[in-house]
């Protein structure tokens, strides 16, 4: 786990970046956006950037915070870690990881079967 | 101080600053960079151990203490074994080195002899011979003392290399997150996703190599028992280690082995001379047809040129342990300015897309 400190403004990252981890929001806003557009607020509590634990991909979104934010880190390498060295606790992390990219595909295609033919255009997820 | 905005130069820059932390370090710890380099092999090589024992449910200092004894206890063994018979070879080649020498002379000389008539004296043959015999000599003479030092340092080795292992084992994770949330926030994935690169293909082209060291000798030894000559296991170990610098070093393997038998005079000289070096030969064959493809091509993933440029630098610079570590540093260099460039590349591109 890293934690780590944001002042307002600061970019936790950006679209096209290659990801590395997830963030945890411990305090303070962050903001989700794609072409400068604001898609969500996420705040204390929520998290984001879960598929980078997963595949080394480019992140989708910018995400920017909007006030003083402390956010830890959790990165692919502690999740192999924890599947090396404690695979039950490591098994839950990536069954809840499953469940939470499952809700994002879940939300995804709600949001194409309501819009059919802008597939092209899809509504980006709430969260990077 | 503002950096250039070229995604090259600043990452040229970084990386320049990068390597001059490290070349540093290196100055700094040279009187234990040979220890520390084994403790980071057998880090490398214990790590997966370690963790078994911690998935059976046992603490990590004890599991690191019980695969260290293991270890310990097989180095032992192995080194009772084999010092005596590595120390009477090494003391029988250095007592017969001077007679190799002199024996060597004297071909030279009817060399020399021959070559006297040929040009007719035109040319100082005499010199000639010198100029080549004196390194060989004093080459000879080092690879010996060397040797016989590595020997007596074993015994210094074999307490101070557990006890960093035991350290690194232990701490190096939080030594490295510490290390790591040194990083400006623009830069904290960009460092994790150079270093996991960097990690796990130094973990593989380190396994590959010991792997491929490991085959030389064995075969090498066979080779040169089947084929009768003299301290085979002293050569075996020697082209093995050797095998490691690529290019240059099957060739200095093939060294020793023909300058035994030309010292020696057996009458079967000249097939002697060729099973020597075929022996090596056809090690490397295997080596090259099975171990590199399988083991090391991809985890160095250079050009040759690269590679044996690498090797004569680095050699020049820093001897026969720069001629070993050259491939590492070259591929980790690569990652890391690759790394660095791709990600200030990124920075670049999103600048321009979206000037806030």
């Amino acid at each position: 786990m890293h934690p780590r400190r944001y002042a307002p403004d600061e970019t936790v990252f950006r679209a096209g970046d290659l990801g590395m981890g997830a963030a945890l929001v411990l305090s303070g806003e962050v903001e989700v956006r794609v072409a400068a557009t604001r898609i969500t607020t996420l705040g204390t509590g929520d998290f984001f950037g879960e598929v980078a634990l997963v595949a080394e991909e480019e992140r989708t979104a910018d995400v920017v915070a909007i006030s003083d934010v402390e956010l830890v880190f959790f990165l692919r390498n502690d999740l192999q870690e924890w599947l090396d060295r404690r695979p039950r606790l490591g098994a839950r992390v990536v069954v809840n990881l499953a469940g939470v990219l499952a809700e994002r595909l879940r939300y995804a295609n709600r949001q194409v079967s309501r819009h059919p033919g802008a597939v092209e255009d899809a509504v980006p997820m709430p969260q990077p | 101080m503002k950096l250039p905005e070229t995604p090259l130069l600043r990452a040229t820059m970084m990386f320049a600053a990068i390597a001059a932390v490290l070349a540093a370090l290196a100055v700094l710890l040279r009187p234990l960079l040979v220890p520390i380099l084994m403790s980071f092999v057998l880090y490398v090589l214990l790590s997966p151990a370690v963790t078994q024992l911690e998935r059976a449910g046992i603490g990590r200092s004890r599991s690191i203490l019980l695969v260290l004894l293991g270890v310990m206890l097989l180095m032992g063994t192995g080194l009772v074994l084999t010092v005596p018979l590595l120390a009477e070879q090494l003391t029988a080649f250095q007592e017969r080195l001077p007679a190799m020498w002199q024996a060597i002379a004297q071909r030279l000389d009817a060399v020399e002899e021959w070559i006297s008539g040929l040009t007719r004296g035109v040319v100082d043959t005499g010199a000639v011979a010198d100029s080549i015999l004196q390194p060989l000599r004093d080459g000879g003479v080092n690879v010996v003392a060397a040797a016989t030092q590595i020997l007596a340092n074993a015994a210094s080795l074999l307490v101070v290399v557990p006890i960093l292992t035991f350290f690194l084992l232990r701490d190096l994770r939080a030594i490295r997150n510490g290390l790591m949330d040194l990083l400006p926030n623009r830069g904290f994935e960009l460092g994790w996703l150079i270093y996991a690169k960097v990690v796990e293909k130094l973990g593989s082209y380190l396994r590959g190599v010991l792997f491929q060291s490991a085959v030389m000798a064995g075969i090498t030894t066979i080779g040169f028992g089947a084929i009768g000559l003299e301290l085979s296991v002293l050569l075996g170990l020697l082209a093995g280690v050797l095998n490691i610098i690529p290019y240059v070093g099957p060739l200095l393997a093939m060294i020793a082995p023909a300058l035994l038998v030309l010292a020696g005079n057996p009458p079967d000289m000249g097939l002697l001379l060729v099973q020597s070096v075929g022996v090596v030969i056809f090690a490397q064959l295997i080596d090259n047809v099975v171990v590199v493809p399988t083991l090391i091509a991809q985890a160095a993933d250079l050009h040759p040129l690269t590679v044996l440029t690498g090797i004569i630098v680095i050699g020049y610079l820093f001897g026969f342990l720069g001629m070993i570590l050259a491939i590492p540093l070259l591929f980790s260099a690569k990652i890391i300015f690759l790394g660095l460039l791709n990600g200030l590349s990124g920075d670049a591109r999103h600048t321009v897309a979206d000037p806030c």
